[in-house]
């Protein structure tokens, strides 16, 4: 019933890929899990063969794609682990995948690299069909070859919007506006130190600032949408300064049919909170993050956390404490391990994560979502749960984000609190005028992911 | 923190918990209620809202509970709160020759009692519960007329009520000890400071054991880690809630483990399945690998149609019980002021009622003798087996 296996890898983006490959390298079996039909995750992606099957553009996607075709690694595709239990001499996973896949495996030592989730920031109609996240439609553009609409509105902050912007306006696309919450980034020269060397990096900005301008759109800096109007679909946005709380701020109304939402990324920490460990509230970025120490275990030892999942850094981040983390967990198994590999490893990762700090500095998320919800606004997509009656909670005595859930239902439906998880919490913290690390989570609880009855039982057809 | 003195300190902000501090509330008493988490995070944020009666022990815990019962229909208006109250109807799933005869025998003591309670067949269940699978039950007990509320709300309610008596309520407060001089209690101890109070009522589910411990006091006291899980919203399968009777062999023989089967579906759509038992002396909150997988197995058995239904979230808990399936209920014998309320076989329909016996007892007010049998200080004949 249960196959015991040494590593377990769950996630298959770059730091899941890099993590197996370091691993099968220096002979250790190891054991590859992901959701998806095929492995590369968001940053490279693989368009299925129906649809061009383009390979993804990364110089370093390549090898690792093939790289896991190696006798020491197994893949399992398709399959979602929904739970992580700590046991007395390793890691149990709980599984379902398609027929045939193990539902159970005991692992000594498991890396996460299960990435990253799209920021989820309401508003006044954020609700309304055609809006969505700045992520979803850079894969619909990309590899499902589908505009989200056709005059489109990208509301956010930070690089990641020129890219999308870049990708709409070649595949044809007129584009509403690009606005970034926060201001332009003239303080960038500060990080020069940082950024030397980035060229790739740069050179993808210019290129998406260049054909932004060839389309005659510009960003607009401290702007972003403040509501979105329209019957049964956006039709309208309504943009502006965020409010200061000086009175109304300036805003106008400009037509657009989508509206992509580009505020940043929180780490998946499902699996690593419901296995126990401990995670910290990163008050700048406004994420949970799992604790880890230089070799990336977390307080659990011989499990590891590698890349956007511990915190929001990149592919290139990622892949490299995909590597570091293969490294540790190899050593904790008792392997040998070459410390120069392990130091090259980290001068590396160092200088990726030098290049990541300068996004975060220079792009905080600093959008209050008390700011711009009113009590009708729609917190809990899944219960369909308003500002407004987690306001009454509030009211009525609730002061966590679990007392919410209990009174309201908010973070009880299909997707468990991941969508919901942090508008509830910031706006019980403002509410209560607390930091929002007192006001608590939701209690993870498995399965971390719906899954079909039938699913959870020990052995298929049961 | 200056020193904080009160009447009556009640520990525990569940169901029963709540419930007494607001009747104390009520009666003038200057009550503080304190809870280790959020109001109804135990085994009461846990509770499937059943309001059952067909499952009481018969003699006093039956009377009790009838009379619980009754109180239900006026609940939501001496509150004046919502509480998503209403009647739904009940179905204890028999499954084989021995449980039907000790459900035969259940109802006609049920009847005798005055309880709307019918022995159904096979054909009469499955008219009820067209998705059943028909080699699941051999009967049923059926009662039309049991309820359910919101636990949730229930807590909330009598919280918020409570306050407005002059209730003070103290959550996310930890208490270490409970302190006592001379065998009479002085107070408790918490991570808050020192509280004082002549009464210390401990109304905190399987917790407790442990609290009772800290002034010397051993309960009769055991708890089952149960657990449980529930779907997504789906089309309505049944307004009744459903429970094996495998319960009444397995409980009153007090086994190490059992996975039994209950069924709710929330007005939501959405249904709760539970639940596996196992019986040990850890107060731990975590699903178990194991329990999960047993929970399925045995909805999938009954209720096949269900086996494409998402599950959204398991969740586990402690709950309390005592081997002779009666409640501790009543001042602990060694101290004076030490009150204990825990231990009851089903919760909600005896919350409203214990919480104005509580009020009574410690008001003084005159009490029904019999309720010495539910002393908290009896002596109990063996002890189920805890791993």
């Amino acid at each position: 019933m249960t196959k015991s296996i040494e590593l377990a890898v769950v996630g298959a983006g770059p730091a899941g890929l890099a993590a197996a490959v370091e691993a099968a390298d220096l002979g250790l079996p190891v054991t590859l899990i992901d959701t998806f039909a095929r492995p590369g995750g968001q940053y490279y992606k693989q368009t299925p063969p129906e649809l061009g099957g383009t390979a993804p553009a990364d110089k370093y996607a390549a090898s690792l794609l093939t790289g896991i075709d190696h006798d020491a690694v197994q893949v399992l595709t398709g399959t979602s682990v929904w739970g992580l239990f700590p046991e007395e001499d390793g890691y149990l996973l709980c599984l379902y995948g398609p027929p045939g896949t193990p539902r159970r495996l005991k692992a000594p030592a498991v890396i996460l690299a299960p990435g990253a989730h799209d920021r989820p920031v309401p508003f006044p109609g954020w609700t309304l069909p055609g809006v969505m996240t700045a992520g979803a439609a850079l894969t619909m553009v990309k590899h499902q070859h589908v505009l989200p609409g056709r005059r489109i509105l990208l509301s956010g902050t930070g690089p990641l919007q020129l890219v999308l912007a870049r990708h709409l306006v070649e595949a044809g696309a007129e584009l509403a506006g690009v606005l970034d919450a926060n201001g332009f980034p003239w303080s960038g020269w500060r990080h020069a130190g940082a950024v030397w060397g980035q060229w790739e990096r740069l050179r993808e900005g210019w290129d998406s600032l260049r054909a932004m301008r060839r389309a005659g759109v510009g960003v607009r800096w401290r702007h972003q949408v403040l509501r979105a109007e329209g019957e049964g679909q956006v039709e309208r946005a309504v943009i502006g300064p965020l409010p200061n709380g000086n009175g109304e701020s300036r805003t106008e109304t400009i037509p657009a049919d989508a509206i992509c939402l580009g505020f940043g990324f929180t780490p998946a920490v499902q699996l690593s909170r419901l296995a126990g460990c401990e995670h910290i509230y990163q008050r700048e970025q406004r994420i949970y993050t799992p604790v880890r120490d230089e070799g990336l275990q977390t307080t659990l030892p011989g499990l590891f956390v590698a890349g956007d999942a511990a915190r929001i850094g990149g592919k290139d981040v990622a892949r490299l404490e995909g590597q570091l983390a293969a490294l540790s967990a190899a050593q904790s198994l008792g392997r040998a391990v070459a410390a120069k590999r392990i130091s090259a490893v980290q001068q590396a990762l160092a200088r990726q994560r030098r290049f990541a700090g300068v996004l975060d500095a220079l792009f905080p998320y600093t959008t209050h979502l008390a700011d711009l919800v009113t009590d009708d606004t729609i917190l809990c997509r899944c219960e369909e749960i308003t500002a407004g009656e987690i306001r009454r909670a509030i009211d009525q005595g609730a002061t966590t984000v679990n007392a919410v859930r209990m009174l309201t239902r908010a973070g009880m439906g299909r997707c468990q609190g991941r969508m919901c998880g942090s508008s509830v919490a910031d706006l019980v913290a403002h509410q209560l005028d607390q930091p929002v690390d007192a006001v608590g989570q939701a209690t993870p609880r498995p399965p971390v992911i719906p899954i079909p009855l039938e699913g959870l039982l020990d052995d298929e057809g049961a | 923190m200056p020193e904080q003195s009160w009447d009556v300190v009640v520990v525990g902000g569940g169901l029963i918990g709540s419930s007494i501090a607001y009747h104390l509330a009520q009666s003038g008493v200057r009550t503080l209620l304190i809870e280790q988490g959020d109001l109804a995070s135990g085994a009461s944020g846990a509770n499937f809202g059943n309001i059952q009666v067909q499952d009481a022990k018969f003699g006093l815990s039956l009377e009790l509970t009838l009379r619980g019962y009754d109180m239900f229909s006026t609940l939501e208006d001496e509150l004046e709160y919502d509480l998503d109250y209403r009647q739904t109807g009940s179905l204890l799933l028999i499954e084989n020759d021995r449980q039907w005869a000790t459900m035969e025998q259940r109802a006609s003591r049920l009847q005798a009692a005055g309880v709307d309670a019918q022995l159904l067949d096979q054909a009469a269940v499955l008219r009820l519960l067209p998705s059943l699978s028909p080699q699941s039950a051999t009967g049923a007990l059926f009662h039309a007329h049991e309820g359910e509320l919101n636990p949730f709300k229930l807590v909330h309610a009598y919280a918020s009520r409570g306050r407005e008596h002059g209730l003070e309520v103290w959550t996310h407060t930890q208490v270490t000890k409970v302190c006592t001089q001379n065998e009479q209690v002085t107070g408790v101890d918490t991570n808050a400071g020192h509280v004082s109070a002549g009464r210390v009522v401990l109304a905190a589910g399987a917790w407790a054991w442990s609290l009772a411990r800290t002034a010397g006091v051993d309960l009769p006291l055991h708890w089952v880690h149960g657990e449980a899980l529930i779907t997504e919203p789906l089309p309505p399968l049944t307004h009744h809630a459903i429970t094996s009777a495998v319960f009444f062999e397995s409980t009153e023989e007090a086994a190490e483990q059992t996975v039994g089967f209950c069924l709710r579906q929330r007005p939501e759509g959405n249904v709760m399945i539970g639940e596996a038992a196992l019986v040990t002396r850890a107060l731990g909150r975590r699903v178990t690998p194991t329990a999960l997988p047993a929970i399925c197995h045995e909805v999938h058995g009954r209720f096949p149609t269900l086996r494409q239904a998402a599950i959204l979230r398991g969740w586990a808990i402690p709950v309390a019980f005592v081997a002779d399936n009666q409640p501790l209920l009543g001042e602990v014998k060694e101290i004076s002021g030490l009150l204990v309320a825990t231990g009851l076989k089903s919760t909600i329909i005896l919350t409203p009622l214990v919480g104005a016996l509580v009020a009574d007892m410690v008001t003084g007010r005159d009490l029904d003798p019999r309720l010495s049998e539910f002393s908290p200080s009896r002596v109990l004949a063996g002890s189920p087996p805890a791993t």
